[in-house]
């Protein structure tokens, strides 16, 4: 499936191509992990309640940047063991993206929350932790505590009476003056903690695309290395592929349900044929060897493979 | 008899030139350290120096810069001057110039040092411009309409914030001066005619603060106006009341926090000084040694480095000497053109 020739040079060209990409894929993790642990600190420091699911966001970027910078560091060897940590990892990271998607709105309603109950509890100094609520007889006033005071006033804070238009010579408390700070708690809050998980997010997006394309890469890298069989350093023409045959044969070679199958009730899997193993690129003198004798050999070669080895065999003793 | 005579072969000499060619460029970056910690600390100055009354002087800061420049241009020649030593036919070229460039090294370490001693002792200077500058910041407090004042009370409210202080001394500060401008006054009211008459100047002074002093840490709401009347609020002690105002005042806080900003730099400049020191002792020894060579062409050759030729009283002896026959070449010479003026 996708069949892409590959010369000597090609290959070389790929290996440092996804060399380069897996070291900067690995120095993107590097910044995520700063940046997940910054949006962590900063949330779990401002008032932000208990309900709010939102710490769950940068705890899984965390987990997931870790994992990808392991498998990362592997991938930049090229080895073939690393494909499967990659896969692994773009997992984490799709689900880390869409954590920081869904989480971001909870965001908004759990600043409300919290900050909604650390005013309600701002009077109660003296007992922290299990907290007292006074329904009998809340004592209220149209005041504000001194921290709500703008210094770039040019008059001394007004605190108390505020509602009164009387109660301080030339205050009129309905136009609008430097006496308090005119903005809220929670946007000051909200504003820098949901840019960052906007950030956060993007990186991640990027992310999962590189390391798809590493993946490709990858795969393509290792299957036309298969084709040179032992002399890896030999410089013909391989093909390099993401599947041996099309998608349908590939499932079914895993077992996976396809179409009709998936219908039906699982059925008995029949026995795989074993064949004797074919001696590898004999072909390997004077340059261009014969494709088909240089492919790789399967455990359990498929049908039309085999067919095409079969025909390309006669082709060639007819030939001789 | 030589001062602190050292044998040097040829392989001590390498390493000697080696190891002073490091230390200049280490010294280098000692230098541009110094530089900015200058820069950083005339910054500072720069932004209180409102609270100040601009009158701060900026001696320190600008000797640090100084001395910090003048370090780079002077480690990175010596560091070349080293680079060349091993080399004969490049030393020759510096070989004139290396007995002036050591004096000057000399007077350079001097000045290094004399700097690191301002850093330690011009905070007292400090002091006194401070206490001028807070008893005017917060005079001019209510001046908010007046023009070039008008941001002192914003100045004054975010220094009280951020410095954790109230006041001069103390909080009573403020119940000394009128920080309630005469624009927010109703001149109707009874009480503001009592106040204003009870004291000769006509000052509406009250014992109250501005909501800067109020203390985040204390458990009850800040307690700002009548602070000495213990009946005006419940359950209130003015004189064992700690945690309601920061208790310091803002001229104490202010000098711990430059006093602490110049005693490190005054440490930094004092082991950049010895740094420097070492650096010119090596290069003497460097100097003498590669002039004592026996044989300029042989560099294998065995020679002596030394400090100074003579001992230090015959060193200081032959000084003033040289300086004595400077004196008496001109007079020489004076009678000279006299006598030659005469003859002709």
């Amino acid at each position: 499936m996708l069949a892409l020739p590959l010369p000597c040079g090609s290959r070389v060209r790929l290996a440092q191509g996804l060399w380069l990409l897996s070291w900067l894929l690995v120095l993107a993790d590097r910044l995520e992990l700063l940046g997940a642990a910054y949006l962590l600190a900063q949330a779990l420091g401002t008032f932000l309640a208990q309900s709010c699911h939102f710490p769950a966001m940068p705890q899984a970027v965390l987990l997931a940047a870790t994992t990808a910078l392991g498998t990362e560091l592997e991938a930049t060897s090229a080895s073939c063991a690393s494909l499967d940590g990659v896969l692994g990892s773009g997992g984490l990271l799709v689900a880390a993206l869409g954590l920081a998607l869904a989480l971001s709105a909870g965001l908004d309603i759990g600043l409300q929350e919290s900050l909604g109950a650390a005013l309600a509890h701002y009077k109660d100094t003296k007992v922290p932790g299990c907290i007292q609520s006074n329904v009998k007889g809340l004592y209220l006033t149209d005041g504000v505590p001194f921290s709500c005071c703008n210094p770039h006033s040019p008059r001394p804070c007004l605190q108390s009476c505020l509602s009164d238009p009387y109660a301080h010579p030339f205050f009129d408390p309905w136009q609008p003056n430097l006496n308090l700070w005119a903005q809220g708690c929670r946007e000051v809050l909200l504003d820098p903690l949901q840019g960052l998980a906007g950030t956060l997010g993007s990186m991640l997006a990027i992310n999962l695309l590189l390391q798809v394309t590493v993946l490709l890469g990858l795969r393509y890298l290792q299957m036309a290395l298969e084709g040179l069989g032992r002399d890896l350093d030999g410089e013909w023409e391989t093909q390099g592929y993401l599947l041996p045959g099309g998608l349908k044969t590939a499932c079914l070679q895993r077992g996976v349900p396809t179409g009709q199958r998936l219908l039906r009730c699982p059925q008995k899997r029949p026995l795989p044929k074993r064949t004797c193993p074919r001696p590898r690129c004999q072909g390997g003198g004077a340059g261009g060897a014969d494709v088909e004798n240089s492919a790789p050999c399967w455990e359990e070669a498929t049908q039309s493979q085999r067919e095409k080895m079969s025909s390309s065999a006669s082709v060639a003793e007819s030939a001789g | 008899m030589a001062l602190l005579k050292v044998k040097f072969d040829q392989k001590k000499r390498v390493k000697l030139a080696q190891g002073l060619w490091l230390m200049n460029w280490l010294s280098v970056l000692a230098g541009i350290i110094l530089f900015s910690l200058g820069l950083f600390l005339k910054i500072e100055l720069r932004k209180r120096s409102e609270v100040m009354n601009d009158a701060e002087s900026h001696v320190v800061p600008n000797s640090l810069i100084g001395v910090g420049a003048l370090s780079c241009v002077f480690n990175s020649l010596a560091g070349k001057i080293c680079y060349d030593a091993l080399d004969p036919a490049k030393f020759a070229k510096w070989r004139f110039w290396l007995k002036p460039y050591l004096a000057v090294c000399v007077l350079f370490n001097l000045v290094v040092f004399f700097v690191a001693l301002c850093c330690f002792l011009l905070q007292g200077s400090l002091e006194s411009t401070l206490a001028q500058g807070l008893r005017s910041g917060m005079k001019y407090y209510r001046d908010t309409d007046t023009p070039g004042r008008c941001f002192m009370k914003r100045t004054i409210d975010l220094l009280q914030i951020e410095f954790q202080c109230c006041g001069n001394n103390g909080f009573r500060d403020w119940f000394e001066i009128q920080w309630i401008s005469n624009r927010y006054l109703d001149f109707s009211s009874k009480e503001v005619k009592d106040r204003i008459k009870s004291n000769v100047d006509g000052r509406y002074l009250v014992d109250g603060v501005p909501f800067s002093c109020c203390n985040p840490s204390s458990p009850r709401p800040c307690i700002q106006y009548q602070l000495t009347n213990n009946s005006a609020h419940y359950s209130y002690d003015h004189q064992t009341e700690e945690l309601n105002l920061w208790q310091s005042g803002c001229r104490d806080a202010l000098l711990g926090y430059y006093g602490s900003l110049m005693s490190s730099m005054g440490t930094a400049a004092l082991l950049v000084w010895l740094f420097e020191v070492a650096i010119t002792v090596g290069l003497r020894y460097l100097h003498t040694a590669l002039e004592g060579l026996c044989n300029p062409e042989d560099p294998d050759c065995e020679s002596e480095g030394w400090l100074l030729e003579k001992s230090v009283p015959e060193t200081w002896k032959a000084f003033l000497e040289s300086l004595k026959n400077l004196g008496k070449g001109n007079q020489v010479e004076a009678t000279g053109a006299g006598q030659a003026a005469e003859a002709s």
